[in-house]
């Protein structure tokens, strides 16, 4: 070997370990706030050391856990103190309006390629400006059955009410069907099953028309004229139920089929869980969950190192095949990339997911939207407990949300 | 990373984490504590430097924990923070601030009009909502607040009061029973409060069981107004009793038992000795207690916090709890220069009730003159 010959391969190698140093980050410490639950963190965490693994050895992620009020609120909180806030926010897109609103996330066009997610970005945007990349798409509600108890799904609301009192007759101790009564998230597929809309075609917020008055009435006589649901029910007693096998259908979202389909959990459940559309309501149509996924968000206080490892994580996490399919399949949820497809063969349940997702309407990240959970909230609640009727809720619900608009 | 609750491993963390904090706190207190000893003592040369100092570490976490916060709040209240301001207010907010003053005396009158009144361009056109519903009006919570306030009490102070009396004769097992008593309070506030959530359901609480098994009608504590209303009273009740007992107690304990033999002597009835020797001797003990029960409890907001929310629609909502909803609850609007107005009304109650109570009672006229 010729002195020149030596010195180009130790340019080559000196270009080689250049390169390698490029692609692999200084170790960091992320700090994410997470709104998902426990065993979807237990994936991400996973997720995360693989992906440190390979690009930045040595770093660490801490996943905070704070439900959807709590990480607004707190979000806000250190915002308004300058400090303290995340590197990473993972939540629903609904929150994201109002932290976009108070200034606090970084506009994200520049630091992703936003082609990459086709289906349910939009859920992030305001203005056309991203301020969020989706982890899946779906978190929508959908019918869940014990198939042990309820082997036929039932596709109207009348063959479900039949099918819950055949349980309830064979099994006196089961409950037929159970939801999350009181709750506004679960209220509002039968508002846009019977018509009803959250803003008018001019913009304005309507909580008053035909259908949001049929959606109240309708949903308490499923308590007081069938009674099929029971008399008190919140999201804890449905998902508690449902995984012991003292309920056979419950409403819930696709961040829960994790925890249903790991028999540690929900040990009545193995080998007989089945999801699939809402049933249809009397005038035909079904109701329409709203939809839009779980998106990673970027707080306006990270920089330098740890945003450039911020991005690249969630990018990873958001368009690599493997990782997106280990974190939206591998946790009971419908990849938010093309990339990944749901196979119905080898996964029905993501396959009616799927098909369940197909039935909503897409939530806007509008944070206006907040003052129709909030009316919309104590109106339902006087519903649900018989003093007040539809007509009356609704027209309060309106007054409420205008007093709220300002 | 596992999510398993809490574990040796992260126990001993948290330890890890802790132990050198605590240390460096430590040594810089004395530190401080020695420098500024010396510096009363031999420079300003004042005969008090050992007093001073002692209190020294108190009168700092006074004013770092509660005079800057109640500073703060009073002026949180002089601004307009709220949704559309918040990136005035904030030092990293990317959006664009369109007030030309950040405090004023404008958005103050602003802020404690809304708490009272609803306004459109200018005219009053009712009372203000605190909440989303008709009902939460500042007169309707103030009522219900007072209800919760006196009811609270009455129960407190009564079955305090007659637990303290049964406590405080000759019976066996008594230690037993004062440990039983005094369980509720020894019990952290928020398992009290999900537990007795979980037994006030309709269908699995234990409540309903008992009445159901007594031949009564089931009742949907937490979805009725009225029995959600009552559930959150029995809970506070419930949690109340014991700091009455145990003040009681204590109180009969220290009267001497002449008083009594002398009353005997006398043919003084129970209740004749109950009225003249032990309420009296009792009130420097049950003055203070009321006072401070008033004020917990006009305050207290874990329990309706816990129990039901403030719900069903809204309608087990003290001022107190309103004032949390409003603030940092499910339908927050982030309108923060509201609610620390909401919060400083809240504060001039109590303490124009502290002070007429306390003045007109003298039932702190004791510990003063001493």
């Amino acid at each position: 070997m010729n002195r020149a010959k030596l010195l180009a391969l130790v340019l080559l190698l000196v270009v080689a370990l250049g390169a390698t140093a490029v692609a692999a980050q200084d170790p960091v410490n992320l700090v994410i706030w997470s709104q998902d639950g426990d065993v979807n963190n237990v994936v991400l965490a996973a997720q995360f050391e693989a992906w440190a693994a390979e690009f930045a050895p040595g770093s660490t992620l801490e996943i905070v856990q704070k439900e959807t009020e709590v990480l607004r609120n707190d979000l806000l909180t250190a915002g308004l103190a300058g400090s303290g806030l995340p590197d990473l926010v993972l939540g629903p897109n609904d929150a994201i309006g109002v932290f976009v609103d108070a200034g606090l996330l970084l506009p994200l066009d520049d630091q992703f390629d936003t082609a990459m997610y086709p289906f349910n970005l939009g859920a992030a945007q305001i203005g056309g400006v991203t301020y969020g990349v989706p982890t899946n798409a779906g978190n929508h509600l959908m019918l869940m059955v014990n198939t042990n108890l309820v082997p036929e799904i039932p596709q109207t609301f009348d063959e479900l009410i039949a099918a819950a009192a055949a349980v309830e007759e064979a099994n006196p101790e089961v409950q037929g069907f159970a939801y999350n009564l009181n709750e506004p998230f679960w209220f509002l597929p039968f508002v846009h099953g019977f018509g009803g809309t959250t803003y008018s075609e001019e913009g304005e917020m309507v909580l008053d028309s035909q259908g949001w008055i049929d959606a109240y009435q309708f949903v308490h006589d499923l308590k007081f004229v069938s009674g099929v649901v029971p008399e008190e029910c919140d999201y804890a007693c449905a998902d508690s139920l449902f995984k012991e096998g003292s309920v056979a259908m419950i409403i819930n979202g696709d961040w829960a089929i994790a925890e249903y389909l790991n028999p540690e959990t929900s040990p009545a459940l193995v080998d007989a869980f089945a999801v699939a559309p809402w049933p249809a309501l009397p005038n035909g149509n079904r109701p329409q969950p709203f939809t839009a996924g779980k998106f990673l968000s970027i707080p306006v206080t990270v920089e330098g190192a740890q945003l450039e490892a911020a991005v690249a994580f969630a990018t990873w996490l958001t368009t690599d095949p493997a990782a997106v399919e280990a974190y939206s399949i591998g946790t009971g949820r419908l990849p938010a990339i093309s990339a990944v497809a749901v196979d119905p063969e080898t996964d029905p349940i993501l396959a009616a997911s799927n098909e369940a997702l197909a039935t909503g309407v897409g939530m806007p990240a509008d944070p206006t939207l907040r003052c129709m959970w909030d009316s919309v909230r104590p109106n339902l609640e006087a519903v649900m407990s018989d003093s007040m009727t539809a007509e009356e809720a609704a027209a309060e619900a309106q007054i409420s949300a205008e007093d709220c608009l300002g | 990373m596992e999510f398993s609750g809490l574990s040796i491993e992260i126990i001993l963390n948290t330890l890890q984490q802790l132990i050198p904090l605590i240390l460096a706190i430590l040594v810089g207190v004395i530190l401080l504590e020695v420098g500024l000893y010396l510096l009363l003592a031999r420079v300003i040369k004042t005969k008090h430097a050992l007093p001073y100092t002692l209190l020294a570490p108190a009168m700092i976490a006074l004013i770092v924990f509660m005079m800057y916060p109640l500073a703060f709040n009073v002026l949180l209240a002089f601004s307009n923070l709220e949704r559309g301001t918040f990136a005035c207010y904030s030092p990293v907010s990317l959006g664009a601030c369109e007030l030309d003053h950040l405090y004023g005396l404008d958005y103050a009158i602003q802020n404690f009009s809304d708490v009272f009144f609803r306004l459109r361009d200018g005219e009053i056109v009712g009372w203000g909502r605190l909440l989303r519903t008709a009902d939460s009006t500042f007169p309707v919570l103030l009522g219900r607040t007072v209800l919760w306030t006196v009811t609270n009490v009455i129960f407190h102070f009564s079955i305090g009061m007659a637990l303290a009396i049964i406590m405080n004769q000759k019976i066996r097992f008594k230690g037993i029973y004062r440990a039983l008593i005094v369980i509720p309070w020894a019990i952290p506030a928020v398992i009290v409060g999900l537990t007795w959530r979980q037994e006030f359901h309709v269908q699995y609480g234990f409540v309903n069981t008992l009445i159901t098994g007594l031949g009564g009608q089931a009742i949907s504590w937490l979805d009725e107004p009225v029995a959600a209303f009552i559930a959150v009273i029995f809970v506070n009740v419930w949690l109340g009793v014991p700091f009455y007992m145990i003040m009681l107690l204590g109180g009969m304990q220290s009267i001497p038992t002449d008083y009594y033999e002398a009353a005997n002597i006398d043919g003084a009835s129970s209740w004749q000795r109950f009225n003249s020797i032990t309420m009296p001797l009792l009130k420097p003990i049950i003055i203070p207690a009321v006072t401070l029960d008033v004020i917990w409890t006009f305050n207290k907001l874990d329990v309706i916090f816990l129990v039901t929310g403030g719900g069903p629609s809204e309608s087990t909502n003290i001022l107190v709890s309103a004032l949390y909803n409003a603030a940092f609850g499910p339908a927050a609007t982030t309108e923060l220069g509201f609610a620390a107005a909401f919060s400083i009304i809240i504060f001039i109650i109590l303490f124009i009730f502290a002070l007429v109570w306390i003045t007109t009672s003298g039932g702190l006229k004791e510990i003063y003159d001493r």
